[in-house]
């Protein structure tokens, strides 16, 4: 017969220590949101997935944005953003923490938009007969000047006529004028020169006053008059 | 006219051409967005400078959530297709496995060749292709060289040369990080 006592109410407690959280996914989850990319890049790296799927929880809208602007529809910028952290999980061995994320998350997401961009311009090509339909109609309705002061009209405005860039073009304007970025962060999303940056800019530019003078001569003097 | 128009209507065309600083730059932005006389005056210097008051693109939290759901499924379907090749799971590991498998694949190779000359005789260098080997090779590890133009590895790798020395067979090996097996 054992001579250790069972414990009683009165006596010492039946367990050493008090019960102890040792993991809990949600706890997991809020210090998450208050760590910097950087450090959840590097978590997320050594197989953290609440780590990575905070990172994307906070990155979508902003690679939603990019994409929708360099491709123009809403559906497949989704499926972008998502290729886009796919393929970010794929390659996390391959981000240098002394470069922004921020940067290294840009490129992936800006080379996706031009690759599907091109991709499905090629597609276009291929059946344009039917699309140039299509499209004059929408030429037709889109020509409604008055509305085109109001932000979805203006956005409306963008894709129609930033059709006509290149698709490099359209990524640094995209990154320039709507993610204001530098044109030193262009060059390293893009992997180009400054330089050349500078070049698509100003083709940008160029090219998308010439076509909003095509689709809208005169527009601009008389929304002065209003 | 306020005074922020006046010094907003002043720095469109610096704006246009790229020469604002990156603060006049987002403040000029954020007036353009605010200020409707300022955006039509905008306009008629050059329409593109509207673009730069459109709004990010709207995502919705369902839209967030989507798109988080979808990720964690595709690395739950990458992790079980690696479990199934019995490869380790953590991001970016197949980079690293595929990286030591080719080094190993390479060390084996050089290991059937150099094993039976290093029997033959512990004087004798072993020979690889396009490396200059050392022509009096003593006891203990040392990189030989890397392969000149004619090798058939790629100029990048290094081959090291072990000679243990006693009669034990000599082993050389080529760490090569541009093989793919």
């Amino acid at each position: 017969m054992s001579d250790k006592k069972p414990p009683t109410p009165e006596g010492p407690a039946p367990y050493k220590e008090p019960m102890e959280l040792v993991y809990s996914e949600g706890r997991r989850r809020v210090e998450a949101a208050e760590e910097s990319d950087r450090d959840l890049a590097l978590q997320a790296r050594a197989g953290d997935l609440v780590a990575f799927e905070t990172l994307v929880g906070r990155k979508t809208p902003v690679v939603v944005g990019i994409a929708r602007r360099i491709v123009g529809d809403r559906e497949d910028a989704r499926d972008i953003a998502q290729m886009v952290f796919l393929r970010v999980w794929g390659q996390l061995d391959r981000f240098d923490p002394t470069y922004s994320f921020n940067t290294w998350l840009y490129r992936i997401a800006t080379n996706l938009s031009i690759d599907f961009l091109r991709s499905a311009r090629s597609r276009e090509r291929a059946h344009g007969a039917t699309l140039q339909l299509v499209r004059q109609r929408e030429e037709s309705s889109i020509l409604d000047a008055t509305r085109a002061a109001e932000d979805g009209e203006l956005t409306r405005l963008f894709e129609r006529v930033s059709h006509h860039l290149s698709a490099k073009q359209k990524a640094a304007f995209v990154l320039r004028e709507m993610q204001d970025c530098d044109t030193r962060e262009i060059a390293e999303i893009l992997q180009c020169r400054e330089s050349t940056v500078r070049n698509h800019l100003f083709n940008a530019r160029r090219i998308l006053r010439r076509e909003i003078e095509r689709l809208h001569p005169g527009f601009f003097g008389r929304m002065r008059t209003r | 006219m306020s005074a922020a128009c006046e010094g907003v209507r002043r720095d469109l065309p610096g704006y246009e051409s790229e020469s604002l600083p990156a603060e006049r730059r987002r403040a000029l932005r954020e007036h353009l967005a605010l200020c409707v006389s300022c955006r039509v005056e905008a306009a008629s210097v050059d329409p593109v400078l509207l673009f730069a008051t459109l709004p990010a693109a709207e995502v919705s939290s369902g839209e967030v959530a989507s798109v988080v759901a979808s990720v964690r499924a595709g690395i739950a379907l990458r992790q079980a297709e690696r479990r199934i090749e019995g490869g380790p799971v953590r991001p970016g590991a197949r980079t690293r496995t595929r990286l030591a498998l080719g080094i190993a694949a390479a060390a084996a190779v050089l290991l059937t060749i150099a094993v039976p000359a290093g029997l033959k005789s512990r004087t004798a260098p072993v020979r690889v292709a396009g490396a200059k080997a050392a022509s009096a090779p003593t006891p203990g590890i040392s990189a030989v060289a890397a392969p000149g133009s004619d090798a058939k590895v790629s100029g990048a790798a290094t081959v090291y040369d072990w000679n243990p020395g006693a009669g034990e067979p000599r082993v050389v090996w080529i760490v090569d990080g541009s093989l793919d097996i």
